[in-house]
């Protein structure tokens, strides 16, 4: 795995973000239904056969809702190790991106996810928690490789807005 | 003598919070937690002040909050090598 990644796990593995995602019970095994018609429209919207959303957990990521054929492994764990996550830059840069092909991507190039699940392109956006955490990301993930537009880059990152606000109402606070 | 308010609570002990952490972990359990949470936070035991135990108790909560979350990332991992594990055959 590429040693580039491990630049972002500092902030990932910040005290206050984690307590943050924490307090929205994000790290909880719970069934996300809320979240359902988000990843189902930002996998039309964007053409693309899988839409995910991911929290960034401090060695591993979680899945709160996907659209398409999600492989019985991912069903079973409900994410995968940290250092396969492709919202792992989100944390610092904190802007929507893109990799238009994963497979000659310097972060990502070698992940198993690009190897040996096929992924091949990305486009995601950060989850931004009203505390001002990165708690993970929206995104849309291709089989094929495939430019996206900056028009969708802005859909994502007000569908991300979205999701915070859902996942705020429900948050177990004060 | 016990401090108390005007509704007559008395003040928290240590000796009652460590009680109540041990009814629902081991003893054992609750004193090295708690222990560790006091040292953690520079305070010297036994604690007296209610100021020192709500800093504990505080410390306590972001603790748990911080091993339910690596809790959740360990089981995450272990179970997708579980699972790849059976699955990729070569």
């Amino acid at each position: 795995m590429t040693a580039l990644l491990s630049a972002y796990h500092p902030a990932i593995r910040t005290v206050d973000r984690l307590v943050d995602l924490a307090r929205l019970g994000l790290d909880r095994e719970a069934e996300r239904p809320f979240l359902r018609d988000l990843v189902d429209r930002v996998a039309n919207c964007l053409d693309t056969p899988f839409a995910m959303i991911d929290v960034l957990l401090n060695d591993a990521q979680v899945f709160l809702a996907g659209h398409g054929p999600v492989p019985e492994w991912i069903q079973e764990s409900g994410g995968t190790p940290l250092e396969w996550a492709f919202c792992q830059p989100l944390v610092t840069e904190r802007v929507p991106r893109c990799v238009a092909d994963l497979t000659v991507d310097p972060l990502f190039h070698d992940n198993p996810l690009v190897t040996i699940a096929g992924v091949r392109a990305y486009a995601g956006a950060p989850l931004v928690s009203l505390s001002g955490h990165v708690l993970g990301g929206i995104c849309g993930l291709d089989v094929k490789p495939r430019v996206f537009s900056r028009a969708e880059l802005v859909f994502l990152q007000a569908t991300a807005a979205e999701v915070v606000e859902r996942l705020e109402e429900r948050a177990d606070r004060p | 003598m016990t401090a108390s308010n005007a509704y007559g609570q008395d003040c928290p002990t240590e000796q009652e919070a460590l009680e109540a952490l041990a009814e629902l972990v081991d003893r054992r359990m609750a004193e090295g937690i708690w222990d560790l949470s006091a040292r953690e936070l520079g305070l010297r035991r036994p604690l007296s002040d209610p100021a020192d135990l709500r800093r504990v108790a505080e410390h306590m909560m972001t603790v748990g909050d911080l091993l339910r979350v690596a809790g959740r990332s360990t089981k995450v991992r272990v179970i997708t090598y579980e699972a790849l594990s059976r699955t990729v055959t070569s």
